[in-house]
């Protein structure tokens, strides 16, 4: 059986690409770089495989909750909310002089706690919110969010490259004393978040039959939906205001769990979460040691996730 | 076991159950009957607490159905839904055990004795076999024997089968109303809305008949099953038989 094999490879492939982010640099392999090259890495090690598991798991625990395998973290209008705070903020130059260094990320995850609000307001229909509404809500905060970006890049210049950078996604996020706090923050949130989901995995796994199903299996579904809703949402507001948008990890790496562990999610939930972190902690080192110029690691997801959606996508069509 | 009093459930302002009285007690398998749109699902829905915002009482067990947490609920009541679909590849047995739910805390693997439960269930419902299969690549009538399967590992006390022969052949039909059966005979109480008058006159010890959200008829398939009610009920002439080896009456389409 795959299963039983699916631990130790998602383990092994975790440990692998955290020693490889460790040893590769601009200039190829370069294992012992001195302390502070070695501290900058690991850094990015961390970031990435916080990002990584955050994106897998919540989208892991999404497609189950809403039945669906083509869900994702993003869908619920958080990323395009949270990505606009940090647009609006580069642009007033907010930045530099409000709350100090980690003011662009605060007010990032401001953003995206209040579109998941909107979402969640909007999502209403006689006191129920069912998933393809939550859905459709997702859909139309983030579009709206997408039109506000689209808006401030054009009128802004000098901060436009920037702009561009963080929105495509980038763990190039300095650690110093001042955003400790916000990175402390973001951490106990994600990695309890998966806890959380983990801890939760037999209703997400009811929740696959549907909602009246799990019901009737002793599933609280509206109060479950709610939690996971909320969590999923906080968690990636402060991954996006951290990292930007990174593609495509939400939504492929359940899938690649799926074919190491099988479906049920009291595997498929921390499986992807060392797969995720794995994939992230790839993609940026192949981002920042690929030639001279750092290339924004949501360009090394997408460029590594596309093909894998469209054999999917090919998959699916065969199948049915 | 079960009593409902004075039901009633509307969707918006569209009447969908009109003051429903009934009592159910266990042993029995109850064959729930109407045309469509008569009120069957969602009068099940009712006696299996899915459906908030009713209004009148039911009882499960003389206590008011709202005052059962939904875990608790889980063990005494199963519910077959009309349709299963499933996104995801589970294993047959893994769609199996997920009967055994309500029963185990959050992150508990099941134990021998629910393997034990799960097996039993699954040979009862002749399925055994389908055990590693991906419930995804099962046909209509292997997936219902697993959805079967699966509310028998629920261990219920109260069954409620939402048309549960859909879509079936005549094999598997037999298959499901025979598994019913017998649960009512080892002491519990079996409800299930049925489409088939012939199926549910063979084998349920009682039906409730239902036109236009009120309870038209209720009794032994001899009583409710006559040739002017169904005329009157489905607005068509049909004639009434006997069947040659129960000598339940059957309707000729």
């Amino acid at each position: 059986m795959y299963h039983r094999f699916s631990w130790p490879v998602a383990i092994l492939s975790f440990l692998l690409t955290a020693l490889l982010g460790l040893s590769l640099g601009p200039g190829g392999l370069d294992p012992f770089p001195g302390q502070q090259i070695f501290f900058i890495r690991l850094a990015r090690v961390l970031l990435a495989s916080l990002v990584g598991s955050g994106l897998a798991a919540s989208g892991a625990a999404l497609q189950s909750i809403l039945g669906n395998p083509l869900a994702e973290p993003y869908l619920l209008g958080v990323s395009g909310g949270a990505a606009c705070g940090t647009a609006l903020a580069l642009v007033l130059g907010i930045s530099s002089d409000l709350l100090g260094v980690f003011s662009l990320q605060a007010f990032s995850f401001a953003f995206g706690a209040g579109a998941i609000f909107l979402v969640y307001r909007l999502a209403r229909v006689h006191g129920r919110r069912p998933a393809e509404t939550m859905i459709l809500s997702g859909v139309v905060v983030n579009a709206f969010f997408s039109g506000l970006i689209m808006l401030m890049m054009s009128l802004a210049d000098r901060q436009l490259n920037e702009m561009i950078y963080i929105l495509m996604g980038s763990l190039g996020i300095m650690f110093t004393r001042e955003n400790a706090v916000l990175l402390a923050i973001a951490g106990g949130l994600t990695w309890g978040g998966v806890a959380y989901l983990w801890g939760r995995s037999r209703n997400l796994n009811l929740m696959i039959l549907g909602e009246a199903q799990a019901r009737s299996l002793g599933v609280e579904v509206e109060n479950f939906k709610r939690s996971v809703f909320f969590l999923t949402a906080l968690m990636v507001a402060a991954l996006v205001s951290l990292a930007g948008v990174i593609g495509f990890v939400g939504l492929i790496v359940p899938h690649l769990g799926r074919l190491l562990s099988g479906p049920d999610n009291r595997r498929l939930i921390p499986v992807s979460a060392l797969l995720g972190a794995g994939l992230l902690i790839l993609s940026d080192t192949i981002a920042r040691s690929l030639g001279g110029a750092e290339i924004p690691v949501g360009v090394v997801t997408a460029l590594l996730g596309v093909p894998f959606f469209i054999f999917l996508l090919a998959k699916r069509k065969a199948s049915s | 076991m079960i009593s409902a009093r004075n039901l009633s459930y509307s969707y918006g302002c569209l009447p969908a159950l009109c003051g429903i009285d009934l009592t159910a007690d266990a042993g029995q398998l109850i064959g729930l009957i109407g045309p469509n749109g008569s009120g069957k699902s969602t009068l099940l829905n009712c006696l299996a607490g899915l459906k908030d915002g009713f209004s009148g009482n039911v009882y499960l067990k003389d206590r008011e159905i709202s005052s059962y947490r939904s875990g608790e609920l889980a063990r005494l009541v199963a519910v077959v839904f009309q349709d299963n679909h499933f996104s995801f590849d589970f294993s047959s047995y893994e769609v199996v055990a997920m009967g055994r739910s309500p029963f185990l805390r959050p992150l508990q693997d099941e134990g021998p004795d629910d393997r034990r439960i799960i097996e039993e269930a699954m040979r009862r419902c002749d399925c055994l076999e389908l055990g590693p299969r991906p419930v995804t690549e099962l046909s209509g009538g292997e997936r219902q024997r697993i959805v079967l399967a699966r509310v028998l590992a629920q261990q219920p006390e109260i069954l409620l089968m939402d048309e549960p022969t859909n879509h079936l052949d005549l094999r598997h039909q037999r298959l499901v109303l025979e598994v019913a059966g017998s649960l009512a005979r080892e002491g519990k109480l079996v409800l299930a809305v049925l489409h088939d008058l012939n199926l549910a006159s063979n084998y349920c010890h009682r039906l409730i008949l239902l036109n236009q959200g009120q309870l038209v008829a209720d009794g032994r398939p001899e009583e409710v099953l006559t040739g002017p009610r169904i005329s009157q009920v489905y607005q068509t002439n049909a004639p009434v038989v006997r069947h040659p080896d129960t000598g339940r009456p059957q309707i000729l389409a």
